[in-house]
C-alpha cells in the first residue's frame, strides 16, 4: 500500500509590482486583474473539501437508500398486486363452483321431471322402436315395380295390360 | 456490574440460541390449508357431487353482550329456533358452535350484523345437486369433510387431497411480520371421480323402481343395470332411498346400498347356474327327455314345483324356462354336488365381485363339506345359499358375455388437478363356460321370456333372455316365511347379442311370483335402456330342443 499524499508546499505566489492607474478600459472578457486577493488559509481550504465530500457522500447514500426505498416499495406494490390477483383467482374459482353448482341444479333430472309433470308433460305408456334398415339405392317406387314385372316376366319389354 | 456482565454474557452468548430459538417458536404459526375435496362426476360428467366452500359459525360467549338479541337475528338465517341457539351463545367456555357448514351467503348476512361474540371459520360444504338420485351409492361426508359411506369412503384418500402447509412469523396481535418467514407448502387438491353411472338412466330407473314397489305393496326393490362386456354399472337403485343432502334426518336404513352390502336367497333365477354347469359338463344334453313330476322326497322334505302338475316330459330348456324345481333337482342330481360347488364358486357365488364399494358382502355359500343331503336339490333351485344382486347381476353377464364372468364396476377413471383423465384398468375376466354353452342357456333363457314364465318381459321387436325367480325368505330361528319372498327378474337384450343385463328385484311384493310382480319392472328399465343406449333388435337366437307348447 503506498503512502498516503502529502500536501506539497505552493510556492509563494508572485505579486506583480504596483503599476500607476492606467487609463480605464472598456471591459472585455479578461478582467483586469486589480490588487491581489489575500489567499484562504489551509484550513479553510480542508474545511470546504471535508463540506465537499460531505455532501457528495450524502447524496450517494442517500440515492442509495431512496433506491432501495423504491424498490421496496415496488416489491411491496408487487406483492399486493399478487395478492389481489390471487384473491380475484379465489373469488373467480368460487364463482365457477357456484355456476357448477347451479348448473347441476338446474339439469337435475327430478327437477326437470317435476317441472314437466307440472306443465302437463307425461312419459307415454307404450314405447315402440322402429329400426329403418340401412339405405341401399333410392329407386322410384313405380320404376322399381316395372323392373320387377320385366325381370319375372324375363324380357326386356314392357308387358302391358296383364 | 460484574453481575449485570456476567448475566448478560449468559443470556447473548451461552444462551443466546436457545433464547433465540424460543423467541422464534413464538412468533411462528403453522396453519393448515385444506385441500379441495374431488367432485364426483357421472360417465357424462355431470356433477353428481361437489364441494362449495362455506363457513362454520361459532360464538365465544364471553363476548356475547345480550344472547337472547343475538339469537333472535341468527334464528331467521341459521333456520335453527332461538331456544337451541341459546345454550351454546350461553355457555361457559370461549367457544361453541352455532352451526357448521353454513352457506357462504347466509354467512355474509351474519356477518354484516357485527354481532359481538360471534366469529366465523372457513370450511366446505357437500352437495348433491341430483339429490336422492345415485345416493346410496355416492354415500356421504361429514361434517369435516370425510366421507362415511360409499364412493366418498371408498375412495376418501383420492378425493380427499393433501393438505397444505403455511408457516408464517406473526406479531403478537396475530398479523404478519413484513419480511419475516412465510413458507407455504400449497395444498393439492383431490382428485375427481368418474362413476360408469348414466345420471339420467339413474333417475329413470329409481322412478320405475319406486313406481314398481307402490304397485305391487312391496317392502322395497333393487335394479342393476351393466354392460356385459366392460362390467359398467349404468345403474344401481335400491328403494326406498334417502337424500344425501340430508343426510342426517335420514333413516339408516335407507343409506345401506343393498345390491352390494345384502345378500339374500336367489331363488329360482340361480336355476341358470344349474344348466349351465350341466351343459358344459355334459352331464344333460340338450334334447335329453326328463319325465319331471311336480313334487319330490329329498330326505324328510318335500320340495314341490310352483304349481301341481302331472308328471311332464321336459328338456332342459323346458326346465329353466317353466322353472321347474324338481326339474333342477333331476338336472343337479346328473351334474353331482362336486361340480355343482365348483360352478357355484366359478361364476362367482360365495365371494365378493371385488367392485370396490365398503362393506360388500360375499354372500354365502357353504363349503362342499358342509353340504346336507338336502344341500345340492335346494341350491338347484337357488335356496340354501345367499347372494347379492350384484353377484346374480354378474352371473347373468357371464351368460350374456359368451361365457367368460366380467368383474363389475361403478368406476371409469379419475381426474386429476390438471384435467387429465386417468382411466381405470379394465375389469378381469374368467372364462366359466364356453361360448357354446353360454349360447345354449341364452337360448333357454329367451325361450323362457317367448313361452315361459318370463312373457311379462318381452318388448315388441326385441329378443329378450331372462329368468323369474321367486324365493322364499328364511326365518332367523331356521326355515322360511310362507308369506315372504322375493320376487325377482333378470336378463338381457339382445338375446343374441346383448348390450345390457338388468336386474330387477321386489321385496315382499303382494304379488308374490317374479314373473308377475318383477318382469314388468325389467321391462320398463329395459325399455330405457334401449332408448338411452341406442340398443338395435339384433338377430333372433333359435328356440332350444323343447317338448312343452311353445307359446
Amino acid at each position: 500500500m503506498s503512502e498516503p499524499a502529502r500536501r506539497l508546499q505552493r510556492p509563494a505566489p508572485v505579486v506583480a509590482p504596483s503599476r500607476p492607474a492606467a487609463r480605464p478600459r472598456p471591459s472585455r472578457s479578461l478582467p483586469v486583474p486589480g490588487p491581489a486577493m489575500p489567499r484562504p488559509s489551509a484550513r479553510v481550504r480542508r474545511r470546504r473539501g471535508t463540506i465537499g465530500f460531505l455532501v457528495l457522500s450524502t447524496a450517494v447514500v442517500g440515492s442509495m437508500i431512496l433506491g432501495v426505498v423504491a424498490l421496496n416499495a415496488l416489491l411491496a406494490q408487487s406483492s399486493f398486486r399478487v395478492d389481489d390477483l390471487q384473491q380475484r383467482i379465489a373469488a373467480l374459482s368460487q364463482e365457477h363452483l357456484e355456476l357448477v353448482h347451479e348448473q347441476a341444479t338446474l339439469s337435475a333430472p327430478g327437477r326437470i321431471a317435476a317441472w314437466a309433470r307440472r306443465h302437463g308433460m307425461r312419459l307415454p305408456d307404450d314405447i315402440r322402436f322402429l329400426h329403418v334398415p340401412p339405405a341401399r339405392r333410392s329407386i322410384p317406387a313405380g320404376v322399381a315395380a316395372t323392373v320387377n314385372e320385366v325381370q319375372r316376366n324375363g324380357s326386356g319389354s314392357m308387358a302391358g295390360g296383364e | 456490574m460484574v453481575t449485570i456482565v456476567v448475566r448478560l454474557s449468559v443470556l447473548q452468548v451461552s444462551q443466546a440460541d436457545a433464547y433465540q430459538t424460543r423467541a422464534l417458536d413464538q412468533r411462528l404459526s403453522t396453519v393448515t390449508l385444506p385441500a379441495a375435496r374431488g367432485q364426483i362426476v357421472d360417465r357424462s360428467g355431470e356433477p353428481l357431487a361437489l364441494s362449495l366452500p362455506a363457513r362454520d359459525v361459532y360464538a365465544d360467549p364471553r363476548y356475547v353482550v345480550d344472547p337472547w338479541a343475538t339469537a333472535v337475528r341468527l334464528s331467521p338465517i341459521l333456520h335453527i329456533a332461538v331456544k337451541d341457539l341459546l345454550p351454546p351463545l350461553t355457555a361457559d367456555t370461549s367457544f361453541s358452535y352455532l352451526a357448521r357448514q353454513v352457506p357462504l351467503a347466509e354467512a355474509n348476512r351474519i356477518e354484516r350484523l357485527h354481532l359481538p361474540g360471534i366469529g366465523f371459520l372457513s370450511t366446505t360444504r357437500r352437495v348433491y345437486p341430483a339429490g336422492p338420485v345415485a345416493a346410496q351409492v355416492l354415500g356421504f361426508v361429514g361434517v369435516d369433510g370425510t366421507g362415511l359411506s360409499g364412493l366418498e369412503l371408498e375412495y376418501q384418500r383420492l378425493l380427499a387431497g393433501v393438505a397444505g402447509r403455511r408457516t408464517q412469523e406473526l406479531d403478537p396481535s396475530g398479523q404478519p411480520i413484513v419480511g419475516g418467514i412465510d413458507v407455504e407448502q400449497p395444498p393439492v387438491p383431490g382428485m375427481d371421480l368418474v362413476t360408469t353411472i348414466d345420471r339420467d338412466f339413474q333417475y329413470q330407473v329409481q322412478a320405475a323402481l319406486e313406481q314398481a314397489v307402490r304397485a305391487n305393496h312391496a317392502v322395497g326393490g333393487e335394479v342393476i343395470v351393466m354392460n356385459p362386456h366392460t362390467g359398467e354399472i349404468y345403474a344401481m337403485a335400491s328403494y326406498p332411498w334417502f337424500d344425501p343432502n340430508a343426510f342426517s334426518t335420514a333413516r339408516q336404513s335407507t343409506m345401506r346400498n343393498t345390491p352390494v352390502t345384502d345378500a339374500f336367497e336367489p331363488g329360482s333365477v340361480c336355476k341358470v347356474i344349474t344348466a349351465a354347469a350341466a351343459v358344459q359338463e355334459g352331464a344333460v344334453t340338450l334334447d335329453e327327455r326328463f319325465s319331471v313330476p311336480d313334487q319330490m322326497q329329498i330326505g324328510t322334505f318335500t320340495i314341490h314345483d310352483a304349481h301341481t302338475h302331472p308328471p311332464e316330459p321336459m328338456t332342459i330348456g323346458d326346465i329353466v324356462a317353466q322353472s321347474s324345481n324338481i326339474g333342477a333337482v333331476l338336472v343337479a342330481r346328473r351334474l353331482g354336488a362336486a361340480r355343482m360347488a365348483t360352478y357355484l364358486s366359478k361364476f362367482g357365488l360365495g365371494q365378493p365381485t371385488g367392485v370396490g364399494f365398503p362393506g360388500e358382502s360375499p354372500g354365502l355359500l357353504l363349503p362342499l363339506y358342509q353340504w346336507t343331503d338336502t344341500s345340492l336339490a335346494t341350491m338347484a333351485y337357488g335356496q340354501g345359499i345367499s347372494a347379492t344382486a350384484l353377484q346374480m347381476a354378474a352371473v347373468y353377464a357371464t351368460i350374456a358375455n359368451g361365457g367368460v364372468w366380467v368383474r363389475p364396476r361403478l368406476v371409469r377413471g379419475m381426474v386429476d388437478s390438471q384435467g387429465v383423465f386417468h382411466p381405470a384398468p379394465p375389469s378381469p375376466t374368467r372364462r366359466v363356460v364356453s361360448a357354446q354353452t353360454a349360447r345354449a342357456v341364452s337360448e333357454m333363457l329367451a325361450f323362457a321370456v317367448q313361452s315361459g314364465t318370463g312373457v311379462a318381459a318381452q318388448i315388441p321387436g326385441y329378443q329378450v333372455a331372462g329368468k323369474t325367480g321367486t324365493a322364499r325368505i328364511p326365518k332367523p330361528s331356521g326355515g322360511y316365511y310362507t308369506d315372504r319372498d322375493i320376487a325377482s327378474f333378470i336378463g338381457f337384450l339382445p338375446a343374441s347379442s346383448p348390450d345390457v343385463v338388468i336386474l330387477a328385484t321386489l321385496d315382499r311384493p303382494a304379488t308374490i311370483y317374479g314373473g308377475v310382480a318383477a318382469a314388468p319392472l325389467f321391462q320398463t328399465v329395459a325399455r330405457y335402456a334401449i332408448e338411452r343406449l341406442g340398443i338395435a333388435p339384433g338377430d333372433r337366437l333359435p328356440l332350444p330342443p323343447h317338448l312343452q307348447p311353445v307359446g
